[in-house]
Formats: C-alpha cells, structure tokens, sequence
C-alpha cells in the first residue's frame, strides 16, 4: 500500500503539507450546529442528478415525436426505470429546497456582507442555473405542462424590451416552440448549464475557502475544529439521511407522466411546480410588463443584495433594515406561493 | 530592424506597448468574430411570414351558442356567429401565449394560465392580457369558410 501511495505521490508532485492543510482547515465551532451543513447538501444532490441524469440520457429521446413515449418507456417498461427518473426528479425538487434554505441562512447571519459579494452573487447565480435546469428539465417529458410551461417561459422573454424577441428566436431555435426547441432545451440540461454550474460550484466553494467561513458576531466563542475528518462527517451524516428519504420518497409516489403534449390545446387545470408558484401568481395579478420588469427587478434585487444592504445600513443605521427588508420579502414569496397552492 | 533615437529602455518600453496593443487588439477581433459566428450558427433562420388561407369548416358547423374552437394548422382559431354573420379570432392568449376555452354559461373565454377573461367579441373583461384577441380574416365561398392566417407553424430549418 505503501509503495503504492509512494508511486502516486512521485508521479503527481503536489506539495503533501498543503494537502493536508487544505483538508484540516479549521472552522469555527459554531459550524456545528446542523444549519451550517446546507450548503454542501445541494452539491451532493448536483452530483446525484448528475449521475442520474447520465443515465436517464441512455434511453431519452430528444425529439417532439419520441420524448414523450421515451419517458413513458423509462417510466414503465425500463428495468429500474421509475427508480432512476424517480430520484432524478426527486433530487432535484429537494435541491431547490436545501439552496432555498442554504440561502437563507446565509441571509438571515449576514454572511454575505463585504468582502464576502462576490460569493453571494456566485450563489444567486447558482440558484439561477438552478431553477432553469428544472425548468428546462420538465420540458423535456413532453407532456401538456412541458410544453405550455416551454410556451409561457419562453414568451415572458419576448416580453423583455429591446432584446427580447432576438432572445426568445434564439432560445426556441425559430418564432414558435417548434422541434428545435426540444434540442435547444435539452443541450442546455445536459451541457450548458451542467458545465456552468460546476465551474460556479469550484468558484463558490473556492472563494469561501479562500475567505474563510464567515464570522457569526452572535458566537463568541473562539475554538475551532477541523474540516476534516470532522464537518466531512457531518456532512455525510446530512447526504445519508437525504439519500434515505430520496428513496423512501420515490419507493412511496414513483414518477408518472402527464398528457401527452397537444399544441393548440391548453388544459383547464395548468400549474406549474410549485417553486415557480410565487411568479406564477404574480403574473397573475399584474399587467404584463410589470410582471416581466417586476420579476427581473426581484432577481436584480437578489443579486446586488450585500449592496443594497451596505446602502441601508449607511442611510438609517443599527435600523435593522436588513431584517425587515428580507423578512417582508420572503413572507411576501411565501404568501404567493401558499395563495397559489390553496386557491390555485 | 531600425532602433529608434532614444534611449534603450524607453525603445524596449515603446515596442513592448506596441506589442501588447497589436496582440490585445488581434486577439479581442479573433475571438470576438469567432464568438459572433458561433452565435451566428445558434440564430434560427426565421421563414417569410407568408398569409395563407386555411379552410376551417362550414357555417352550419358552428354550434347554436353561436362559438367554435377550431384546431388549424396554423393554430387554434374561434369561429363566432351572430346575425348569420363569422367572425374569427385567434383562440392564442395575447398574455403569454396559452390557448383560451370557451365558457358558455358565462359568454367568456378564459385562459386557463393566468386567469386572462375575454367577451364574445375577444375584448379583454379581466385579467393580466395586454391586448384583446387577434381579428382575423374570415371569407365564405361555395358554402365553406376560409381563415387568413399566417402560414402554419414549425416549419423553420
């Protein structure tokens, strides 16, 4: 054994202290509490969905006239099949709600004020490429919500002033949702987005390593502890108890399909999953523009947050308007979602 | 190659700028036009919008409330009739694109995807659409009625 980790380190000369520094790196104790461990969950669940979904492609068709009865076919007839699709789509709702409540967090210590920006703008931008590769991905199935939901997306981009049509013609691949768009939505699920969300990843973990975790003022206390072996198995303890659920989850409602797409004909009952309740009602309630520049000018908000967060403390300090700001904010989302759920 | 008059370092200085002027600039052009043709390859090439004229059933056909929803080629489109008299509209919500349904017990068309409510005559009542339902063309000969629309969809390389 010895021999043969003498080999390797021969061959690839890295120097052995830093490696060892890198893995020890000590983190403060308040990373103990289990809050702390959200944020290596959704890299986990990306590494899942990765793997499912390479294998999902073995059998997925790409075209209008086979996506549906290919997913039909993984559902009901490929050996494992349901299991497979199961926790591809399971992991990747449960990896909305982990970055949902990794960001929270995040928010709710303050961890993303100066020189922390970057970071958390790193992160919005995953949370981005988060929700278009869901989107993207129940497009693919072909069933009724794939295609209206691929019709209502994409036409909310035509509505973007200026650049918006140009936009919309180069995301469905012509003016209307049409065979190319199937290819375009299904290369940015298994290439665009994956290559951009592993290079974010790499970025995000990188520079909170370069960093340092985050001070909590809350936490006076000063001992630390090591990444690893320690937080590793935290770490691992969270990956294994979702693992379970994920299969517990799927082994009680397996995946199923919807109708099959029928352009021309929208359904009565239309919803789209419920992360995307909150813009669903919303567009509901206002005009289209401001619907459109009301959506883009919350994402905006989101991203250039440990800014705005700078300004308000400069203008009324020690107001706390940071708490009351993200607090209405996240109630407002939630009223929108839950109004959406009941009333529908 | 000639040396300038001045001294060394300042020559060394000036021909180092230079170098990085040429090799910044040709490198931005190369990728640049490189990038533009890659964006160029992904730009679909959109077909003339070409005015057809699609037949869509006869008079009679449409039921006695007086709607029809019509699935064409080119589209869903509305046959209304009052007064012995069709018109037509194009049965696609201006909001975002969904197809509406007609709901006889109220005379209205619903858009199931953002509660968008049109009257009989495709004028918005209620709701999130910015604009009423698109006229369309509709003419009757030897019985049969004709809707001018734009030439069916999906047709792009």
């Amino acid at each position: 054994m010895k021999r043969v980790l003498r080999w390797i380190a021969e061959r690839v000369p890295v120097d052995q202290e830093l490696v060892r520094k890198a893995l020890r790196e000590p983190l403060p104790v308040h990373m103990k509490n289990w809050v702390f461990c959200l944020g290596g969950t959704p890299a986990l669940l990306f590494c899942i969905l990765a793997v499912t979904g390479i294998l999902l492609t073995f059998y997925y068709v790409p075209s209008p006239s086979h996506a549906y009865a290919s997913v039909s076919n993984i559902t009901f007839k490929v050996r494992m099949g349901w299991f497979i699709r199961g926790i591809h789509q399971g992991a990747s709702q449960l990896m909305i709600v982990t970055v949902l409540l990794h960001m929270i967090r995040v928010f709710f210590t303050r961890a993303y004020r100066n020189p922390r920006e970057l970071n958390w703008m790193f992160g919005v931008a995953l949370f981005m490429i988060t929700l278009t590769f869901a989107f993207t991905g129940y497009s693919l199935v072909y069933d009724q919500l794939s295609y209206w939901a691929t019709t209502i997306g994409t036409n909310m981009i035509a509505a973007v002033p200026v650049i918006g049509e140009p936009l919309l013609y180069l995301l469905r691949g012509g003016p209307d949702v049409n065979p190319n768009t199937l290819s375009r939505f299904y290369d940015f699920h298994i290439g665009v987005l994956p290559t951009m969300m592993t290079l974010l990843i790499v970025a995000h973990v990188l520079l909170v390593r370069l960093h340092g975790v985050a001070p909590l003022p809350s936490d006076p206390r000063r001992e630390t502890y090591p990444f690893f072996p320690d937080h590793m198995l935290r770490e691992m303890i969270v990956g294994l108890v979702i693992l379970i659920a994920l299969v517990n989850f799927v082994m009680f409602f397996p995946p199923t399909v919807g109708a099959p797409a029928t352009p021309g004909n929208t359904p009565g009952h239309i919803r789209p999953e419920w992360y995307f309740f909150p813009t669903y009602r919303w567009l509901k309630l206002t005009s289209l523009s401001v619907g459109i520049w009301g959506s883009m000018l919350f994402v905006a908000g989101l991203f250039l947050w440990p800014f705005i967060d700078a300004i308000l403390e400069k203008i009324a300090p020690r107001r706390h308007l940071w708490v009351i700001v993200g607090t209405s904010c996240f109630l407002m989302t939630i009223v929108f979602m839950l109004w959406e759920a009941i009333v529908g | 190659m000639e040396e300038p008059a001045s001294s060394e370092v300042a020559a060394g200085s000036r021909r180092d700028f230079i170098a990085n002027i040429v090799l910044g600039t040709g490198t931005v052009l190369g990728v640049g036009s490189l990038a533009y043709r890659f964006l160029e390859y992904l730009y679909p090439v959109i077909p003339a919008i070409r005015l057809v004229e699609v037949p869509a059933g006869k008079p009679e056909d449409i039921p006695a409330d007086g709607v029809r929803l019509v699935q064409l080629p080119a589209g869903p489109v509305i046959l209304e009739k009052a007064d012995n008299e069709v018109h037509a509209f194009s049965a696609v919500c201006t909001h975002l694109g969904c197809t509406v349904q007609w709901h006889p017990e109220d005379k209205r068309f619903v858009c199931p995807c953002h509660q968008g409510i049109y009257d009989l005559k495709g004028n918005v009542v209620s709701g999130p659409p910015p604009r009423p339902l698109e006229k369309l063309q509709v003419t009757l000969r030897d019985g049969q009625l004709f809707v001018l629309m734009n030439s069916p969809k999906g047709e792009q390389a």
